[in-house]
């Protein structure tokens, strides 16, 4: 099946787009295909830091509600990344010229926030997993109709992007658990 | 699943989820103002109730939540829906 070209359906452009290409999507779950290029952000000394998983998961997760919305007629939306749980990573960095599968899957939603369940690999090798939670609308919106907002807590005043930090509990595994050594060049 | 169990299960995703010291839980708790939850937590946290309920909260309700007692009964009121069949909206 032929999907559209990434940057047909996402606002995303280079180097800031880092997916290929969109290679599977369903109701409730997407695949896409990314590739790590020298020059590409982040990327130093011919790797990156694996961290970069957040954003391949952020970008497949809006490539299949942008695939769903074209699909379905509708025009482009706004969407945010509000956080992450459960973060796991197998290795430290990737490598120049790994080419990696992006696998999202939806485990709940509701209204305009969803989280999905997320996995990084590299041929049958499992380099991270992790639960992204995302808004597809207007923040301002969602800020607005959110449970803290009506207890007077904060989501608006508060940065949604900081709990990326925090809601990833495993920061500590950040360096080196089971980090794989990627200082030789790739194949 | 009884009230208690209910509670406990509940308890139990707290501290689980946002490493709560479980005696600092009880039912008058205040999710955000006394656990220092923020909104994102209870979307987690929601998503974990999922698992408990079959059910999908939703968004409206769940922002009438307040309290570890709201959760109560509110996954009480869902698992009552989830065992009759839907006869109206």
């Amino acid at each position: 099946m032929a999907f559209p070209p990434l940057d047909e359906i996402l606002p995303h452009r280079p180097p800031m787009l880092l997916l290929d290409a969109l290679t599977a999507a369903e109701a409730e779950s997407v695949t896409c295909r990314a590739t790590v290029r020298a020059g590409a952000p982040f990327v130093a000394g011919e790797r990156v830091s694996s961290l970069i998983a957040l954003e391949y998961f952020a970008q497949a997760v809006a490539a299949l509600f942008a695939y769903k919305s074209r699909a379905g007629g509708a025009g482009p939306f706004r969407g945010l990344l509000l956080g992450a749980r459960d973060l796991e990573l197998a290795v430290s960095h990737l490598g120049v010229g790994d080419v990696l599968d992006v696998h999202c899957r939806e485990q709940w939603a509701s209204g305009p926030v969803a989280q999905f369940q997320c996995i990084l690999s590299r041929g049958d090798e499992r380099l991270a997993t992790g639960a992204v939670t995302v808004l597809r609308g207007d923040p301002a919106e969602f800020a607005a109709a959110s449970p803290a907002a009506g207890a007077g807590s904060d989501l608006s005043s508060g940065t949604p992007g900081s709990d990326l930090s925090s809601g990833t509990s495993s920061s500590p595994r950040l360096d080196g658990r089971d980090g794989r050594d990627n200082s030789e060049p790739a194949p | 699943m009884t009230r208690a169990e209910i509670y406990n299960r509940i308890v139990g995703i707290l501290v689980k989820s946002f490493e709560l010291d479980p005696n600092d839980i009880r039912p008058e708790s205040r999710l955000f103002e006394d656990l220092d939850l923020d909104s994102i937590d209870a979307i987690d946290m929601f998503v974990e109730l999922h698992e408990v309920t079959g059910r999908r909260i939703d968004v409206q309700v769940a922002r009438k939540i307040r309290t570890v007692e709201d959760i109560v009964k509110l996954v009480e009121s869902e698992l009552a829906s989830a065992n009759v069949p839907p006869t109206q909206e």
